[in-house]
């Protein structure tokens, strides 16, 4: 009896001591977990790109760094799948905890960069591991490719298969290995960056391994760096040349409620609808923040009002909005993003440091999410001109500043003359900016507040109700009154006071001057 | 009992001098206000970490820090190397780390608590309103009591004061621009008998004192030109090798004001190229676009009216390429300037602009009280504020009038020092520059604010308008009072 209940108990302890799989939740969340940020290789923007690129593919991304990540947070939040992105390989950072979750983790497991476990290796297959060579990336199924600089000094490899994403060519011996790898539930891509090839192969393998299904889709141009500042003479010469072109493309443009009388004011927004009713399509950009506050929700729901009523009174209908990445993680920039059921993330301003009032790790994109990237990297891929990425896609380019930047301009329009383009236009999908007075847009039929307009259609939008005048207190206007009172009262005394002076001057010679003549 | 008030009437007299009474009184009503709870000052307005971290204090990492709404007591103390280089060039530094180390001596190695700050103002203030009040007084009669009452009310006004609470540069030029004066009129009063170590010394004051103020902000680099039409006042005074002194001395702070004005950084200077157009040639320009198009710049750029450099909510980067080729890049000072005397309409408008914030020294936007003090957010004090009230409601807002009030009084004690020329009297030539160079700084610094950043900050850039016009009436009180306008002293001590 006593053996039975040892051996009971052996049994029980066993059973709580074994480590209990980490079920992968059929959600769409992914929870991203980088060693570094690793700003001196401007690692940082690898982890923007990466959750812009997962927000596009409508994926729920938490982004985690590795010292934050507690025990038995992978299995707390319901992930559908996991990326460990290195971005510091020679600091070999790591945590058992998250380690040991992983390695439980029964969903998708994505590995980016170096630093591959043994036990990620044994679940990719048979590796071999390569020196610092020269690698072409080919893109097979868009016969394309981009030669490109592999800086660091050891690569496991994985051979072409079926499954996987692109393929790398070493140069000096033409032998071909796989650049994204899947094998059932793990992953494996070397490097991540959303520029060129890299990106678009990248993407592909993002949505094949976490969606299951690879679309294709042409990117959608979208002209950047358009400000109420900008050059307006500038603008429309872009905007006639892609027209004539006929390329179809879209605006991101900060827009102003300020000093709406200024002739400068109207004369922007006629310029916006001028290229809408040519055919682009318009994204309303967030404006700078630069010292987010509890009232920075508020101030921004204002703005957005104010602006898109601006807007309307001169024709101009944004049918979407576009703003910075690192807006997706704070409680009140991303509210900003869910008021547009489309929205344009563009990469992160560099030139101001990003604060953030209610900093969050995660974010659930809008309807459709598109992530932005520099059209002029994609001038290195070689071969096919008709590139299709698996995810929404917007080629930027900025907005020429000059006559010389114009002729680049058009030189890029003509490089890639057999791109096709997706119109945002001519799409059909209904997508909505929810403001006082929301703007709707469906294959180039735009609704304000359900009623159907024109673009270019002067609408005006019914205005918060306006400020009460300010009226001067009794004691400025007093004093106000004074100032004016006693600045005559002093000019009349001086006047005053210069006569008698004069005049005294000329008593007080005259007691002096001799009167008549001498005796 | 008349005879009894009489007898300690003149016991006050023989032991009291007004000067100490001055003291005396403002010792107890500055103290109250700074070290008394609830403690008064300034709330930060933004612009305290430009001393804050060069100087390794930081924001204290358990407690909350606060913005505007409510004045932070307590700061941290940085333990290990600190790698903050200076925002920008300043000698408030010099004022804060003796803060620092007598807070480290006696309370803390690790907290600092702003009243060790302000209790160095608060010494420094007190020693230079002695100063000033020995300036502006002669012998021991009752008027001269009242002469000193009247300083503690004009110079130890809380608007003034509440700034020793704060890492505002505003404090040190609170003390240094009582001691350049006081230090002038005391070297003018004194007679040849007067020791030279003591005339030497008074010298020495006015220049650290000159050159402290210019260094402390650089908006003051200017000034320099101010306190060297001061300092030709002395030179009447002076032997064949006094002079040589003073010249040394004129020297030092003509290369100040260069230096000072040299070292501003790129982004300040890029600060305030962009303020002095969108909150000056634009703001009150009846066609901004036309103004800037005339000028080979973009009109577009005039809907970036109103606007501040570090303005959160714009639809443009301020700090962007594109805004520096086109727009910060494209004008200058001097584009500004004559901007201004090709539209005289405008320039008098902003003129009238500044001048209406000329004597509002109490900064509105910043709480005086600290947390937990049981006051609201953003609340402000009126003890002991009366003179800036009087100031700021009844001086005339119009800039012709501060021009007119210079105007007369130069024209006041140009007609003095004509008599001082003739009876070979230096004191009434000396008190010509001093009334000069303050003219100068109330008409300069108006126009170099506007021209400068337009109206943005006007009332903390306009702070040095409000004290020499303070000292102008002080000193016109003070020669009505001793019969000094048109005479030298009699007695001087």
């Amino acid at each position: 009896m006593k053996r039975l209940v040892y051996w009971l108990f052996v049994a029980v302890v066993l059973m709580f001591c074994r480590t209990t799989p980490v079920q992968a939740a059929a959600s769409n969340r992914v929870l991203l977990v980088y060693d570094s940020e690793n700003l001196k290789e401007n690692g940082e923007q690898t982890i923007d790109s990466l959750s812009r690129t997962l927000a596009s593919l409508n994926i729920t991304v938490t982004v985690e760094k590795f010292s934050t990540y507690r025990a038995g947070e992978l299995a707390r939040g319901h992930f559908r799948g996991v990326i460990t992105l290195v971005n510091w390989h020679q600091s070999r950072l790591t945590n058992p905890h998250f380690e040991k979750d992983r390695a439980a983790f029964t969903g998708k497991k994505l590995h980016i960069g170096q630093n591959l476990t043994a036990a990620e290796m044994q679940a990719l297959g048979t590796a071999v591991t390569l020196t610092h060579q020269q690698y072409t990336l080919v893109d097979p199924a868009q016969n394309s490719q981009q030669l490109i600089p592999f800086t660091s000094d050891q690569w496991p490899m994985f051979p072409v298969d079926k499954n996987s994403v692109g393929e790398l060519v070493q140069q000096s011996t033409g032998k071909h290995y796989a650049f994204g790898t899947i094998n059932g539930h793990q992953a494996y891509l070397p490097a991540y960056r959303d520029t060129g090839l890299m990106g678009l192969l990248g993407t592909r393998l993002l949505a094949q391994f976490f969606i299951g299904q690879v679309t294709a889709q042409p990117p959608v141009l979208v002209l950047t760096g358009i400000t109420p500042v900008s050059d307006l003479k500038l603008l429309k010469q872009t905007t006639r040349y892609l027209h004539a072109q006929g390329v179809p493309y879209a605006l991101s443009a900060t827009m102003t409620a300020a000093n709406p009388q200024l002739p400068e004011h109207a004369a922007y927004l006629r310029t916006l609808a001028q290229a809408q009713v040519a055919g682009a399509f318009i994204f309303l950009q967030v404006p700078e923040v630069y010292d987010p506050s509890a009232q920075t929700a508020t101030i921004l729901q204002q703005q957005l009002n104010a602006q898109l009523a601006a807007a309307a009174q001169q024709g101009v209908f944004p049918g979407a909005i576009s703003a910075p990445g690192y807006w997706m993680f704070d409680q009140l920039f991303s509210q900003s993003l869910h008021q547009a059921d489309q929205n344009l993330l563009l990469a992160n301003p560099t030139n101001y440091a990003l604060n953030r009032y209610a900093p969050t790790n995660g974010y659930t994109p809008s309807l459709r999410t598109l992530i932005a990237t520099p059209w002029t990297n994609f001038n290195a891929v070689s071969g096919s001109r008709q590139l299709t990425f698996a995810t929404p896609t917007a080629w930027t380019i900025n907005l020429p500043t000059s006559k010389k930047t114009l002729q680049a301009f058009r030189q890029q329009v003509r490089q890639w003359t057999d791109q096709s383009w997706w119109s945002l236009s001519a799409d059909p999908a209904v997508m909505t900016v929810r403001a006082s007075q929301a703007i709707t847009v469906s294959a180039g039929q735009y609704t304000v507040a359900g009623r159907a307009v024109n673009v270019g259609e002067h609408v005006q939008v019914k205005k918060t109700a306006a400020k009460a005048p300010q009226t001067a207190s009794q004691v400025n206007a007093f004093t106000r009154f004074q100032g004016n009172i006693l600045l005559i009262f002093i000019i009349v005394a001086l006047v005053i006071l210069t006569i008698f002076l004069l005049y005294g001057r000329h008593i007080y010679r005259n007691q002096f001057r001799r009167k008549g003549r001498k005796p | 009992m008349k005879e009894k008030i009489q007898t300690a009437g003149t016991l006050f007299q023989r032991h009291c001098s007004p000067a100490a009474l001055a003291t005396g009184v403002a010792a107890l009503i500055v103290g109250i206000l700074l070290f008394i709870p609830p403690i008064n000052g300034y709330a930060d307005n933004g612009d305290f970490y430009r001393m804050m971290y060069h100087v390794g204090l930081y924001h204290r990492l358990d407690q909350p820090y606060i913005m505007v709404d409510q004045m932070n007591l307590t700061y941290g103390i940085m333990q290990h190397f600190n790698e903050n280089t200076a925002a920008l060039f300043s000698s408030q530094p010099l004022f804060i780390r003796p803060a620092i180390w007598l807070n480290q001596l006696v309370f803390s190695q690790t907290v600092f608590d702003i009243r060790f700050q302000a209790l160095i103002y608060y010494v420094l203030f007190l020693g230079t309103l002695y100063l000033v009040v020995r300036a502006l007084t002669t012998g021991r009669a009752i008027r001269q009591y009242v002469v000193a009452l009247v300083c503690v009310f004009v110079f130890a006004d809380s608007s003034y004061t509440l700034y020793f609470n704060s890492l505002f540069g505003e404090s040190v030029m609170v003390i240094t621009g009582m001691a350049v004066v006081a230090t002038l009129l005391l070297l003018a009063k004194a007679r040849p008998g007067l020791e030279k170590w003591r005339r030497g010394g008074l010298l020495l004051l006015f220049t650290i004192s000159a050159i402290v103020l210019i260094t402390v902000k650089q908006q003051n680099a200017p000034l320099a030109l101010s306190y060297l039409v001061m300092a030709l006042g002395l030179l009447p005074l002076m032997t064949k090798r006094g002079k040589f002194v003073v010249g040394g001395s004129m020297a030092l702070l003509l290369m100040t004001g260069v230096a000072t004005y040299a070292l501003i950084t790129p982004e300040f200077q890029n600060i305030n190229s962009y303020q002095s157009m969108t909150r000056g040639v634009l703001l009150l320009d009846k066609d901004p676009g036309k103004a800037l198009k005339d000028n080979g710049i973009n009109p577009q750029f005039a809907l970036l009216r109103k606007s501040t450099y570090y303005q959160s909510y714009q639809s443009v980067n301020t700090r962007s390429q594109y805004m520096q080729k086109f727009f910060i890049n494209r004008f200058d000072f001097m584009w500004i300037l004559r901007f201004y005397m090709s539209h005289p309409e405008t320039f008098g408008r902003i003129l009238d602009l500044a001048a209406k914030d000329g004597q509002l020294t109490q900064v509105k936007a910043v709480s005086n009280y600290p947390a937990r003090s049981g006051y609201p957010k953003q609340a402000q004090t009126h003890y002991f504020t009366g003179f800036s009230t009087l100031m700021g409601t009844f001086f005339p807002a119009k800039f012709a009038f501060y021009v007119l009030f210079v105007v007369v009084f130069i024209g006041l004690y140009a007609a003095g020092a004509y008599v001082g020329f003739r009876r070979h009297q230096p004191w009434l030539i000396m008190k010509l520059a001093i009334v000069a160079g303050l003219s100068s700084i109330i008409i300069g610094v108006m126009i170099i604010s506007v021209v400068g950043d337009g109206d943005a900050d006007l009332a903390k850039h306009l702070f040095m308008v409000a004290q020499s016009t303070d000292w102008l009436l002080l000193i016109l009180l003070s020669d009505i009072n001793n019969k000094t306008l048109f005479h030298e002293p009699s007695v001087s001590r």
